[in-house]
């Protein structure tokens, strides 16, 4: 029994049978060309993950409708001329292009092939992070973006982060629970990028980043210590950063008084709760907003599109748009959850907490309950780098999905390209400690040693 | 699905994830609905509260009058210019022609650039002025001058046709036109607080343009005063340009008048009488100093003082004086911050009323609440005499053969006054009389002197009787109650028993005896008018802006001290405390209070019964029907209702034989008369005679009585000047005299801070005032007959 792998704790529906039977199979390797035959129908193999897929493509045309309806005014602002009002539109309309294309590639494309790239992808985007500092356009009081606007590295890093993070944790995860490889060079790593983020300063990105990254530190299997440390020096550095820039410490002071009396609120704040209370149930209709007009409501078209869905579509609107993230997010799990190996499941993972976060301090800033702070709602808000960084994710995660989809067995041998197999004794191993009984064992053992001496 | 587990993290970890996340959409859905639903009705109020604007008309406020109708407070008009931005010129070069012609009426710089070009930097342009105040409401007036010389108001309002968007306003601001002389009775007005904007705001009075009183009668009448602000809702635009009245018009009611008791003539002669006194003081140092060549180190004029005046038939003040005072017309239109914070720090504590908002030991002045006391509580028979060697040996209680350790009480005489008895004892104000009589003396036989004395715990009875230790209510805020001390007192307050000593201080008006010199006056006037504490007043009556009376003041008996048939009896609050306890009206009105009642709380209909039979043996019981006096505008917030006091003080009662109930003393008007002639034979032969202060005479058409005190004190400005010197702290002089002797009309206090002595320093200034008094009154009574 003892060398039967010890998934008991945390799945008591195990299947022992299988296991044993995949670890014979895998003793015998496919042949060389049938392999090759394999990977070649695997990579452009028809098989679509319809929920992830559907649920994506309505969000988009919600999305490219609303950017449509609330950017009339700012794009006419813009542009000052009659018939520019389409000029949000067409530019999200390209970016959509863009995305869809990205999100097809790598949903047809193995996702093991990243694996390599990520620490590459990781390089460029700090580069473009050090770039942004240094040659960044400023707009609204922060340098966040390159080439005229159009690039947000904060928005790659984002789904950089996820990809390199799941490839390191991937490989490392028997070790994660180790101070020395587990827990430092991940907090070096991510702080890296979000110390980059930080000055530019866009604390709220660096803040989502951090979160997505210490959701799948803990997906990966971080013990509780290890959490509660990192999560405690995260809280506290994001403390001293609160205190250290005036802007975030005078939204923060503005949010609690706020909380008390909505009429304290920020004028941002009050004029999105404004459009929520004009949308009612089922909203003033579509395009019909008064709060997108003359600035009342500032971004209506980025950070504030959430308010203007409120105003528009009402209650039922906005329902439905967080239905649609919800289906989002239950899928993405359930991609993770069914994940052939660790890399496809925590990238899943990682991409759903990314989109989650971004999507719940979105819609937290709009209701109110958070202090105000630009995050872009996924596919739905303007804004080219987030959205094909979206879609890019979801292209992985689909990729996933795909090859976890499709039962047969030599789907989930490593691929040709990637790093040797990962040793599954010492996985065992590492699970083993993981487990419930074998850290009762070692803390009651203790007792008894303190009782003795 | 044989893959579903492969891997460890896709086991619980997922699922609390998932479940997180989801959970706070579901909570994101929640407050959604909230935000869109049930608020919706809430900020639906909100708007209308928008659309509508509430526009009050100000209430002129009531004046202050004395008590022949001299304005001591009154209104006067102050000329302010306002911008309405949304009227001014499109053209900005005709709005720069506006700017400058006002700047040159106003002296303002139209704008920033000729502002830093004349080198006015600090001051804000026009144009700075109206960009500042313009905001989101273009319809709303900027006010960029205020209070501006008529003449040039008139000026603009002749040029308005040049000067498009620019709108005189006439506002309403105070004048005090006797300023210093009554400040301190007057008081002052200021802004709105933010401590108070909320309480104030619901009363109707808008934080940012009304101002409240904040001292004298100006505070304590606040309310009366104001008057009630007009209210109209006009519709509004959003520009806030007012569209349409909605609803009925309130008219606004003027604020009511006062009417003082106070005399501005009498005022003035008390003040002077005070300032040349201090001049005199100050000049006889300078002289001594130059005769003898050295300055006397130890002793400075400090120029502080007390002058009051009171009717003793009714209680009425005639004249307040507390030195030094301050301008309160500084404070009319607004307040000057250098000037306000200059005599804030002021050590001497201008702000201060210190006829009602100090306490001071009274001295000798209390020996006539002692002579009352010995006098009803038999402690000696008042025409036996004690003997004064000029000291009195306290002997130590633990060695009491042990004449070293025994503890010496000086007369001021060191020479002694030998045999001494009651009427001897004020008339020269004897220390040791009043040792003895106060704390009983075993030398002396029990069979002429009581064992102990009056002792401390009568002495309280008596001087509580007189008012001390109670806020008597007079119209003034910040009133203070004084202190009579007792054995549970010391015992809680410094954690030591009472000794016999504390009661020889105790009895001569030192100690920890504290008092205010309203306090003090009104207890005199209690023994000079026969035994009726009068509530000092200061108000005749309130009165509408047509001069109807809307309120007259009635004198208000607040102790009677000798009861006078066919008049019921009135004890003090303290009083009524002590002998009722929980049930009495402080208890049960005082909010703070354990046993507070509002329902049972009726001061108009309040009255309880008193046993004042004073032998308990006898089986007789003798209930008075007594009420109590509640002055005008009384919050019952001042803490009299005190548990400890009435526990400990019926204990006392208990152990002294006597019944359970505190018993309330009365006198008879046989035992003032006595008082009243030691008071006269002080002014005779005594301490204020002729012979004692050759300078300032008694005077000679009128006959008056008086009493002297020299109380030593050592506060925190004398320790400060290092002058508390064991066996000489420095004294405050007092004195009080009435006139005439056998029907007393006024009785004048005067308190002289750091004056050593009563009778050279503080009976001058009652002397100067009152011979001021009756020339001022013949005169009247001539003017009035012709």
């Amino acid at each position: 029994m003892s060398d039967l792998p010890q998934y008991i704790e945390d799945d008591a529906d195990f299947n022992y049978a299988d296991a044993l039977a995949r670890s014979r199979r895998r003793a015998a390797p496919p042949p060389m060309d049938v392999r090759r035959a394999e990977e070649r129908r695997r990579m452009f193999a028809y098989g679509l993950d319809l929920y992830l897929a559907l649920t994506v493509g309505i969000l988009c045309a919600v999305g490219l409708l609303m950017v449509y309806s609330a950017s009339i005014d700012v794009s006419y602002q813009m542009t000052g001329k009659a018939d520019g009002t389409t000029y949000f539109f067409t530019r999200q309309l390209r970016s959509m292009g863009i995305g869809l294309l990205v999100l097809i590639v790598f949903a047809r494309v193995d996702y093991h092939l990243w694996r390599q790239a990520a620490l590459p992808l990781m390089i460029v985007v700090i580069v473009l992070l050090l770039a942004v500092l240094r040659f960044g356009e400023t707009r609204f009081e922060a340098q966040r973006t390159l080439v005229r606007g159009s690039i947000q590295p904060g928005e790659l890093a984002k789904f950089t982060v996820v990809l390199y993070m799941a490839a390191w944790m991937a490989s490392h995860r028997n070790r994660i629970r180790n101070i020395t490889y587990g827990v430092l060079p991940f907090s070096v790593l991510v702080g890296v990028v979000a110390f980059l983020i930080v000055l530019q300063p866009d604390l709220s990105t660096a803040a989502s980043i951090l979160a997505t990254a210490l959701s799948m530190f803990f997906i990966a299997g971080a013990d509780w210590f290890q959490l509660i440390a990192i999560g405690g020096a995260m809280g506290f550095v994001g403390w001293q950063l609160v205190i250290q820039f005036d802007y975030a410490r005078s939204r923060l002071e503005a949010h609690a008084s706020a909380v008390e009396d909505l009429s304290q609120a920020s004028d941002h704040v009050q004029s999105a709760v404004t459009a929520f209370l004009n949308g009612g149930l089922t909203g003033v209709g579509l395009g019909e907003s008064k709060q997108k007009y003359g600035n009342n409501l500032p971004f209506p078209h980025t950070d504030s599109i959430f308010a203007i869905i409120g105003e528009e579509l009402g209650l039922l609107g906005t329902a439905f748009v967080i239905t649609l993230f919800v289906i989002l997010i239950y899928r993405g799990f359930t991609v993770s959850r069914r994940a052939p190996d660790a890399f496809g499941g925590l990238i899943a993972a990682g991409v759903t907490c990314w989109l989650a976060y971004d999507a719940l301090l979105n819609i937290a800033v709009m209701t109110a309950l958070l202090p105000p702070t630009g995050v872009p709602l996924p596919f739905i808000s303007y804004g080219g780098s987030s959205l094909v960084a979206a879609m890019g994710g979801v292209g992985l995660m689909l990729s996933v999905s795909r090859l976890s989809g499709e039962s047969s067995p030599s789907r989930r041998s490593p691929p040709p390209d990637s790093l040797p197999p990962e040793p599954e004794r010492s996985q065992f191993r590492a699970n083993h400690d993981l487990s419930r009984r074998n850290r009762r064992r070692r803390v009651s053992r203790a007792g008894r040693s303190r009782g003795r001496s | 699905m044989n893959n579903r587990h492969m891997l460890p993290f896709q086991g619980w970890r997922l699922v609390l994830s998932r479940s997180m996340v989801l959970f706070s959409l579901v909570v994101l859905v929640f407050q959604l609905g909230n935000l869109q639903f049930r608020r919706g009705e809430q900020f639906v109020e909100d708007a209308e509260e928008n659309r509508l604007q509430l526009v009050l008309s100000a209430a002129p406020r009531g004046a202050i009058y004395d008590r022949n109708r001299v304005p001591l407070a009154n209104n006067d008009p102050a000329y302010n210019v306002a911008i309405i931005p949304a009227l001014l010129p499109d053209d900005p070069d005709e709005v720069l022609e506006v700017y400058n012609r006002l700047s040159a009426l106003l002296d303002i710089p139209a704008t920033r650039a000729i502002a830093d070009a004349a080198g006015r930097t600090n001051e804000i342009s026009l144009e700075e002025l109206v960009q500042i105040g313009r905001g989101i409401a273009p319809y709303q007036p900027v006010l960029v001058a205020q209070d501006i010389p008529f003449t040039t108001f008139a000026i603009i309002q002749e040029q308005r046709q040049l000067l498009p968007g620019v709108e005189g306003q006439v506002a309403s601001v105070r004048r005090y036109p006797t300023g210093e002389l009554t400040a301190h009775i007057v008081g002052y007005l200021g802004p709105i607080g933010p401590e108070e904007e909320l309480r104030l705001r619901e009363l109707g009075y808008n934080p940012a343009f009304d101002r409240i009183g904040y001292a004298g009668i100006e505070r304590y009448f606040e309310e009366q005063m104001a008057g009630t602000r007009g209210e109209q809702y006009w519709e509004v635009d959003v520009a806030g340009q007012l569209l349409n009245p909605v609803g009925e018009a309130q008219q606004f009611e003027p604020g009511l008048s006062v009417q003082l008791t106070i005399d501005v003539e009498l005022q003035q002669a008390a003040q002077e009488a005070l300032e040349a006194q201090f001049e005199r003081m100050k000049q006889e140092n300078n002289e001594q100093a130059t005769a003898e060549g050295v300055v006397d180190e130890d002793y400075e004029v400090i120029e502080q003082g007390v002058v009051i005046a009171m009717d003793p038939r009714n209680g009425e003040i005639l004249a307040m004086v507390s030195w030094p005072p301050y301008d309160n017309t500084r404070f009319a239109r607004s307040i000057d911050a250098d000037y306000y914070f200059r005599i804030l720090e002021d050590p001497l504590r201008p702000l201060v009323n210190h006829a009602i908002g100090a306490l001071y030991p009274p001295g000798s002045v209390w020996k006539l609440i002692t002579a009352t006391g010995v006098v009803e509580e038999d402690v000696i028979d008042p025409y036996d005499n004690l003997y004064c060697a000029g000291q009195l040996k306290l002997p130590n209680l633990y060695a009491p053969r042990d004449e070293r350790q025994s503890q010496t009480f000086v007369c001021w005489e060191p020479n002694g006054h030998r045999e001494v008895s009651l009427i001897e004892g004020i008339a020269q104000s004897c220390d040791v009389y009043f040792y003895q009589v106060g704390g009983g003396n075993p030398d002396v036989s029990p069979l002429t002197l009581r064992a102990g004395g009056l002792g401390v715990f009568d002495l309280y009875r008596w001087a509580t009787a007189f008012g001390i230790g109670s806020e008597l209510g007079g119209e003034l805020p910040g009133e203070l109650a004084g202190r009579m001390p007792e054995r549970q007192w010391k015992r809680r307050t410094y954690g030591e028993s009472w000794s016999t000593g504390d009661t020889y201080n105790a009895a001569f008006g030192q100690g920890y005896v504290t008092v205010t010199p309203l306090q003090l006056l009104s207890s005199v006037a209690a023994v000079a008018n026969g035994g009726t504490l009068y509530q000092p007043t200061i108000v005749q009556n309130l009165q509408d802006a047509n001069g109807t009376i809307i309120l007259d003041f009635e004198p208000r008996v607040a102790r009677s001290i000798v009861p006078q048939p066919g008049e019921e009896v009135v004890l003090l609050l303290q009083e009524d405390m002590l002998i009722q306890g929980p049930n009495s009206l402080v208890c049960l009105c005082e909010e703070n209070s354990p046993y507070y009642a509002e329902d049972a709380c009726d001061p108009g209909n309040y009255s309880r019964l008193v046993d004042i039979d004073p032998n308990p043996a006898d089986d007789v019981t003798d209930f008075v029907r007594y009420t109590v006096n509640v002055p005008y505008n009384y919050t019952f917030n001042g803490n009299v209702c005190d548990e400890l006091e009435y526990e400990s003080l019926g204990r006392e009662s208990v152990n002294n034989n006597r019944p359970e109930m505190y018993q309330p003393p009365f006198a008879t008007a046989e035992t003032l008369e006595l008082i009243q002639y030691g008071m006269r034979q002080a002014v005779v032969l005594g301490t204020s005679s002729e012979q004692s202060v050759p300078w300032a005479p008694p005077l000679t058409f009128v006959e008056t009585a008086g009493k002297t005190g020299t109380a030593e004190y050592c506060d925190d400005l004398a320790f400060a000047a290092d002058k508390c010197k064991p066996g000489q702290w420095p004294a405050h002089a007092w004195y009080v005299e009435y006139a005439p002797y056998d029907n007393p009309q006024i009785v004048v206090l005067a308190f002289v801070y750091n004056g050593e002595e009563g009778s050279a320093v503080a009976a001058p200034v009652v002397r100067a005032f009152l011979e001021d008094y009756f020339l001022i009154m013949a005169e009247r009574t001539r003017a009035g007959q012709e």
